[in-house]
């Protein structure tokens, strides 16, 4: 149960600014993921919290007190790397309980409490094997179970599921988010798969180019994103360019009215989630006449594509509202007020 | 490596042929450079055990092991210097390698400005021809009264045998990936614990490889251990040239096999480590 904080932390090497001007509040016990593409900086910001790196400028706390001064074995901020991270020439058990063993417990009770951790993570029996003849999967369960034996104030995975195979991943997923739950440990995800953020993520912390671009719980990041680059990352569909005066946004295919969000007047770009278009039935506001063109039938869903215009606008539609449709069919096309975000225009 | 005879059940008579061929010319090397190792050994091996071996006899004819019996007889000369050869050779390469782990670490691991010339400056007492070298040092060691001592000796065969075993570990260092480290000081090691569970094992075979390099070069040391050793000094190189000024080949042959031996004992012993690291990661062309 330790909150984290960054204060407007900046690390430098030579002349590549790795982080810049990084302020983050974890609160205690969340899972916050990391989100962002990859040379972000994501690794370089778990480093420094681990203590592994020194910042160029600003201050780390844990609860509140600076951890500036203390090594990396003294904060209790433990690391979880991508791939096989063990230690090659220990067996699964003294893996598993080397903190214990750092720390000066008995050799005896730490194996125990190595082979007891290891039944935990789903690997009884495993303890004496050598990690080379381990699969990836449980080399990685050990490797949890190494970092929940150190009892950490912080948890810091980094990519830890990578190299793993689809199914194994989900399983991983899972153990790690309930390990993590029970023992609410303050953890730090970090991911550059947006569905992985979403899912494991209490909060997803955008990184983008080493600046925190935007935080928040992970609908947010589709519904309402700060900015073009969030909304593109997030694999946003429906965006269109427009200029927001007085409570409307005027684009080449309607004045559209908006109930939210209020960036200053001038170009906008405007977004809506496909599964919130409507289609057929005539609203009160921002509707307009489109022609299908697409439609694919996805299981869950089924994705259309509707033109106005010159404009493609993305629906998705519950498979028995999709029958009463078919390509070619003229439609009324509904952008309901509320279900529409804009964003500021002036960017890329 | 002695190929062993050529398999017939190997697949195909193209294939078997080329196979064929292809174990004909290593066994042909294999053969060459057996030849060139083990014929300077057999000649004076041969030479060790006759008092008299000269043209055109095509065997030596008076056999006897007088130059052995003297050279192994309790209270020979050889005993002394093999236990100051073993003595420095053993202190040389403790000192060599707690100096080459954090300059290997260092020039593996980082890239900064001097770097290149770091490494230059390393080599250069490797370039420099080695009488120049030792008068230098001679006349510095005079001057710090280290001339006549073992520690002297000890200290000035860190000249010629610290550049390669910093060159090997600095080889095996940018091999090395630091990740486990960090791993293991997040779990709460501190840097020399790290360093002990985790970075020994892994480099412990690059160890082996730069110790018995090191040990090799101070063993066959002979200017450097004159000139500071002062003749109070005695190893082995210095009896073996002491006693081939004395003219007498049986004794000088048997005495240059006895310095051989324990070199290529240690050799045979650790070519499992030695080959089995690829050049680049012990870092040699």
């Amino acid at each position: 149960m330790t909150t984290l904080s960054l204060k407007e932390v900046s690390k430098r090497f030579r002349t590549v600014d790795a982080v810049t001007d990084l302020s983050l509040e974890s609160e205690s016990g969340e899972l916050l993921t990391l989100l962002g593409p990859s040379g972000a900086g994501k690794t370089t910001i778990l480093k420094l919290v681990a203590g592994l790196l020194h910042p160029t400028a600003g201050d780390i706390r844990f609860d509140g007190r600076s951890v500036l001064a203390e090594p990396p074995e003294k904060r209790r901020a433990v690391l979880m790397l991508q791939g096989p991270s063990l230690f090659p020439y220990m067996s699964a058990v003294d893996n598993a309980a080397f903190a214990l063993l750092m720390r000066g417990t008995a050799r005896s009770q730490a194996r125990a409490r190595g082979v007891e951790m290891l039944t935990r993570v789903g690997l009884p029996g495993l303890g004496d094997r050598r990690p080379s003849d381990l699969s990836g999967g449980q080399q990685q369960r050990v490797a949890l179970a190494r970092a929940l034996l150190a009892e950490p104030r912080l948890l810091l995975l980094d990519e830890p599921l990578a190299n793993l195979d689809p199914e194994l991943r989900a399983d991983m997923r899972h153990l790690i988010k309930q390990s993590q739950r029970r023992r609410a440990i303050t953890t730090i995800f970090v991911t550059h798969d947006q569905e992985e953020a979403v899912e494991m993520g209490d909060r997803i912390a955008l990184i983008f180019e080493g600046r925190l671009e935007q935080i928040g719980p992970p609908r947010d990041f589709y519904e309402r994103p700060r900015s073009v680059r969030v909304a593109r990352f997030f694999g946003s569909q429906n965006m269109f360019a427009g200029t927001y005066r007085g409570d409307i946004v005027a684009t080449p295919f309607a004045d559209l009215h908006i109930a939210d969000g209020r960036p200053p007047e001038g170009p906008v770009v405007v977004t809506i989630r496909p599964e919130a278009v409507l289609l057929g039935h005539g609203g009160p506001a921002n509707t307009v006449e489109g022609r299908i063109i697409e439609s694919h039938y996805r299981g869950t869903h089924v994705a259309v594509r509707v033109a106005i215009g010159d404009i493609v606008i993305a629906a998705s539609l519950r498979p028995d509202e999709a029958r009463s449709f078919s390509v070619g069919d003229v439609t009324k096309v509904t952008l309901p007020p509320d279900r529409l975000w804009m964003m500021p225009g002036d960017e890329r | 490596m002695i190929p062993r005879a050529v398999k017939t059940d190997s697949p195909g008579f193209g294939h078997r042929h080329s196979e064929r061929r292809r174990r004909r010319s290593t066994a042909a090397l294999a053969g060459v450079v057996l030849t060139l190792l083990i014929l300077p050994l057999g000649v004076l091996a041969l030479f060790s055990v006759t008092r008299a071996y000269f043209y055109p006899q095509l065997a030596p004819d008076d056999w006897n092991l007088r130059a052995w019996r003297l050279l192994l007889h309790p209270g020979s000369e050889v005993w002394g210097a093999m236990a100051t050869t073993v003595f420095v050779g053993l202190a040389v390469v403790a000192v060599a390698l707690v100096l080459a782990v954090p300059a290997g670490r260092a020039l593996g691991r980082h890239s900064f400005r001097a770097k290149r010339l770091v490494e230059f400056l390393l080599l250069a007492p490797l370039l420099a021809p080695p009488l120049v070298v030792a008068m230098g040092l001679d006349f510095a060691f005079l001057r710090l009264q280290l001339t006549n001592r073992l520690w002297g000796v000890v200290l000035v065969h860190l000249v010629p045998t610290v550049p390669y075993a910093v060159l090997v570990m600095s080889g095996v260092f940018a091999n090395y990936d630091q990740a486990s480290e960090d791993q293991a000081r997040t779990l709460g090691a501190g840097r020399l614990d790290a360093f002990r569970y985790v970075t020994l094992p892994a480099i412990a075979p690059g160890l082996v490889v730069a110790g018995v390099l090191v040990l090799i070069v101070s063993w066959s040391q002979y200017i450097l251990t004159l000139l500071i050793g002062g003749g109070q000094v005695v190893t082995l190189p210095i009896l073996l040239f002491a006693t081939s000024s004395g003219g007498d080949t049986a004794l000088t042959s048997a005495l240059a096999l006895i310095t051989i031996a324990p070199v290529l004992a240690l050799l045979l012993l650790t070519s499992r480590h030695v080959s089995r690291m690829p050049a680049a990661q012990i870092g040699l062309p």
